[in-house]
This record gives structure tokens, sequence and C-alpha cells, in this order.
């Protein structure tokens, strides 16, 4: 299977997008997943209502919403432009931007579960013990959650990679700018002839997710046998 | 020197015990639902109490008046959980080596102490029961803490295992010389490692002393007497079978044997209500020790009186648990010499 200069360039954009935005929200969805996991406090409701507030809001709305502020006459985006330069909507960074506030809640939940899974009484003897909160957290708690935090992870990654409505919103589709697997099928769609294409990248999409799944399966599985499951 | 004095309240449990001592090894005993663990658990600073002052060798740990709450790992307190907390992630070397302060001095000693040498690479998950323990046991005594806890570390255990754990334990104590707080239910696990009695109950203190000081409390009595009051003798067996000497003295027991060759430690325990005593030695009986002796004291608590002997004249006590009836029968005083009499299969030998 062939695919054309303009299909590679939709792949390899989607993987960059997705990959940047993986990155990008992998210790703050962490530290996201800990507080709620672990931590009582005042608003803390609310923190949990807005980190999901992207999964029950349509695509397209979240957008719109992270075009006011990151647009050039956005908040963010007029100062960031100011000051520096840098424009950010109608780029690759935007979709990027756009696949993490998507994909966050999905990586935050997952982390969520799994640090409420881990045993609070051996992170009281990891303290006894001598050590602190953080190593406590390093050594014991972070290990402990790795097969929930990896399937998170890769839940988010693949999300990333599915990203059309907030990402046609403030990134348009520019074809090798902004124009990653979902936007490309959709564009070949919508042109006479383009079905060949649009099939050629479905078969790319499924490949990918579908390795994504698989390397998460296997990793979390070495990851439980290491730690002896649970005891 | 540890001091204790707190309140806690909780929904439905209040605990409120106060005590001091001096001395290294101090055994907690009560029945469950006393208090016993979190009594450890407030020390180790697990649990925060609402009122008092926790305090070893002089400094202090805990103070809620003066606002100080030393943070769990800055208290230089080694704890044994009852149910163990291994880190599941870990090798038992990892395990052994994860307390920061576990990881200067010689461990060499200890690991062999504890035969954990064979064991250092192995997941923790492929050990066997008494192992996890040993392992528990290594991982707080490493860190060369202040201060052991150790809560209920046989209660998983039994028989032989139980004995090797007690074993284990006696030598730590007598090697490090580090002092050991050890919560059990099981009096004779305390008896064998510890010089001095905390008696718990219902979160109060009952009692506090030395367990022959104790069974004559009236007001210790009752709670001692619910988890079965007991007799427990340091002896060596001897070239005969089944018979036990008493070190320093000429007493002898005729126990029901076992595995053990001559001239090797053992420990005999037995029933209070299983001793009788008789004014004189009694002539073509089938009871196999008859040991004579000097009351040394006696109490009643209302269920039953108990009669501490002097064997010999300068062995170790015993105590024996009489009907009230008999005291007057057998002219019951202190100083009156008496013979104590034991069959032979009512001896349990460890």
């Amino acid at each position: 299977m062939m695919l054309t200069t303009e299909e590679w360039s939709a792949v390899l954009l989607s993987l960059k997008v997705a990959g940047v935005a993986v990155l990008a929200m992998l210790l703050p969805g962490i530290a996201c997943g800990w507080v709620l996991a672990r931590r009582r406090f005042p608003g803390r409701s609310l923190l949990d209502a807005l980190i999901h507030l992207p999964l029950v809001l349509p695509p397209v709305v979240v957008g719109y919403l992270l075009l006011l502020s990151i647009g050039r006459r956005g908040w963010l985006g007029g100062w960031l432009y100011e000051h520096f330069g840098v424009d950010l909507a109608f780029t690759w960074k935007a979709a990027a931007i756009a696949s993490t506030v998507m994909g966050f809640p999905l990586l935050v939940r997952a982390v969520r579960l799994a640090i409420e899974a881990t045993d609070p009484r051996l992170e009281a003897a990891a303290a006894t013990l001598g050590a602190g909160p953080l190593r406590v957290l390093l050594t014991v708690t972070l290990p402990l959650a790795l097969p929930g935090i990896l399937a998170g992870t890769v839940l988010a990654f693949a999300r990333s990679l599915g990203e059309f409505g907030a990402t046609i919103m403030v990134a348009g589709n520019i074809e090798g700018v902004t124009r990653t697997i979902p936007l490309a099928i959709f564009s070949d769609v919508q042109t006479p002839g383009g079905d060949a294409s649009a099939m050629r990248l479905v078969v790319i999409a499924v490949i990918v997710s579908f390795l994504a799944l698989l390397v998460s399966e296997l990793l979390s599985r070495r990851l439980v046998r290491r730690s002896g499951g649970a005891s | 020197m540890i001091e204790v004095d707190v309140t806690l309240e909780r929904p439905g449990f209040r605990l409120e015990v106060a005590f001091t001592t001096s001395a290294t090894t101090l055994g907690i005993f009560g029945p469950s639902g006393a208090g016993k663990s979190t009594i450890l658990a407030i020390i180790a600073g697990l649990i925060r109490p609402e009122r008092g002052v926790v305090r070893i060798d002089g400094r202090t740990l805990f103070d809620a008046a003066e606002g100080i709450d030393v943070r769990v790992d800055r208290r230089r307190i080694g704890m044994v959980f009852q149910d163990l907390r291994l880190l599941p992630h870990l090798t038992v070397a990892g395990n052994l080596r994860y307390g920061p302060r576990a990881r200067g001095g010689d461990p060499d000693d200890l690991i062999g102490l504890l035969e954990l040498g064979p064991l250092l690479d192995r997941n923790v998950a492929d050990l066997s029961g008494g192992e996890r323990q040993r392992v528990a046991v290594g991982r707080a005594l490493l860190l060369r803490p202040d201060l052991v806890l150790l809560d209920e570390p046989t209660a998983s255990l039994d028989g032989r295992l139980r004995a090797e754990i007690l074993g284990h334990l006696e030598r730590l104590r007598d090697r490090t010389g580090r002092p050991m707080i050890q919560v059990s239910h099981r009096l004779g696990d305390l008896l064998q490692l510890t010089e001095e009695l905390l008696v718990v109950d219902d979160g109060r203190l009952v009692g506090q002393g030395r367990y022959p000081d104790l069974i004559q409390d009236a007001t210790v009595l009752p709670t001692l007497r619910r988890r079965g009051v007991v007799n427990r003798l340091r002896g060596r067996t001897t070239d005969t079978a089944g018979v036990v000497k008493i070190p320093d003295t000429a007493i002898e027991f005729v126990t029901p044997g076992s595995d053990r060759g001559p001239d090797e430690a053992i420990i005999l325990e037995f029933d209070p209500a299983d001793v009788a005593l008789a004014r004189h030695r009694v002539e073509g009986t089938s009871i196999g020790n008859q040991i004579e002796g000097v009351v040394t004291r006696w109490t009643d608590d209302g269920a039953g009186v108990f009669v501490e002997v002097r064997l010999g004249t300068d062995g170790p006590t015993l105590a024996a648990e009489v009907g009230r009836e008999s005291l007057a029968a057998l002219g019951i005083e202190v100083g009156r010499p008496i013979v104590c009499l034991l069959k032979r299969q009512a001896i349990r030998v460890r």
C-alpha cells in the first residue's frame, strides 16, 4: 500500500501532534490524578469538574474556547504575539494544544483510578522507613500505579490521533501544516475521487491505534508480573 | 526512656493511656480492639491523637500543646506491621535497603542473624510466611531506629514458624540492644521477649509492671485471665528424656518430652489451673511433678485465687489457681511451705 506525499505528511503530523500532546500532559496529568486520588481540599470537586469538562462539551465548543484564548486576539495568544512574536492559532502547535486539552481528562481519570487502587498502607510503611512524601510518591505510589498510568497515556494518545472538532476550530485544516489523519480523511471524502485516499488513511489509523493498544497491554502485563501482582 | 501520655477520640472509641518506662523491652498485652496497635501507630506518627505527648529518650516526637508533630519519616522509629507491608515491586534486598538510614552501617550482621542472605534477590511475592516476617523485621531494624515497634509479629504464624521467629527476635534483642515495644494478644510471646508489660483494655491502661506482679494485682488479673494466664519457665533438657532442669536450682520437671537433645534451652508452659497445691508430698499418685516451694503471696479477684509459689528456696515463681474454699483448707499464708502438683501432660514445651 503506497501513500502519497500528502497522506504521509498527514500521518507524520498526526504522530507528532499526538506525541507532543501526550508529553505535554503527562506531568500535569499525573499531578492532577494524584491530587484527586489522595488529597481532600476545598474546591476539589470544582477541579474535578473542570478537568472533565472537555469530555462532555462538544469538541467544537472546546476548540472555539481555545481559539478565543490562543488566537491572535485572544487573551493569551495576543500576549504571546505581542511579547514573543509567537503565533499559535492555525499552526501544528494549536493542534497539539487541542489534543492535549481533549486527551487530558482521559489521562487524569486513569491515573486517579490507578493511584486510588494502590494501597495507602504501603505508603505509610515507606514513610516509617524514612521516606518523605515525594520519595514515597516516586518510589512506591507511581511504580505501583504504573500499569494504570501507562494505559491512560495510551488512551490519551489514541484520543489525540482521533481529535477532529477542536482541532479544526483552533488549527484549521491546512494541508501539510495542521491536516492530521482525521482532517485528511474528511477532506478526501469531500473531494471527488478521494475515496481511495480516505480508505488508505483509515487503514493507517486502525493499524496505529491497534499497535498502541497492543504495546500498552504487553507493557502493563510485564509490569504486573514484575510487581508480583498486588499483595 | 519512653514517655507516652495521649488521648485519642474516634467515633465509638476512646483511647486514653499514659505510661513512662525505662525498660528496654516492653510488651503491650490486651484483648483485640483494646487499642494496642493504636498505641504503636501513635508512637510511629501514623495516627495523630487529639491531646498529649510522645517522647523517646527525651526527644519530643509529639506534643499537642506545643504544636510539635514530627513527621513519620523523621521519627527514627522502626515499625514491623502486623500485615507486614513489604513493598511488592521490590526484591528482598530492595525492601531491606529502602530506608535511607538502612544504607549506612554494616547490615551483614543483621542479615546473617535473620538468615536473609539467601533470600536477597528473591521477589517478596515468592516468600513463605516466615520468610516475609523475617524480611519485615530486618527492614525495620536495618534503619538503626531509636525504637522498634512490633505489631503482633507472630499473629500470622503458628507452631514451628512462630517459635522460629520468636527465637530470632530474642537473639536480635540480645545482640542489638535496641529498645523494643511489642504488641501481642499472646501472653507467652510477650513473656519470652519483654521484661515489662502494659496491660490494656478498652482503650485504657489497666496495669504496668512485671508479669508475676501483675498476676497478683486484682485489678489487672481479670484482663489477663480473659486470654488465659500462663506460667512460663525457662529450663534445660537433661540426659533423661523428658526431664527438664531449671538452671541454677535443683528443681526438675517431668515433661511429655521434646525433640531436643540433652542440655538444650527449652521453655515450659502450663496453666495455673493445672497446678494443684498440697500441704505434703502425695504418696502413690500418677501425678508426675511434685515440687516443693514456699507461698510468697496470693490474690483473689473474685473469680478465683491465684497463689504465687517460689519453687525450692531461690527458684522461679509460678502461679497456681485454686478454689477459694481450698484457701482455708490448705492454710495458705505467706511463708508457708507447700507442694505444687502438676501432671506431666499439662506441660507444653517450646
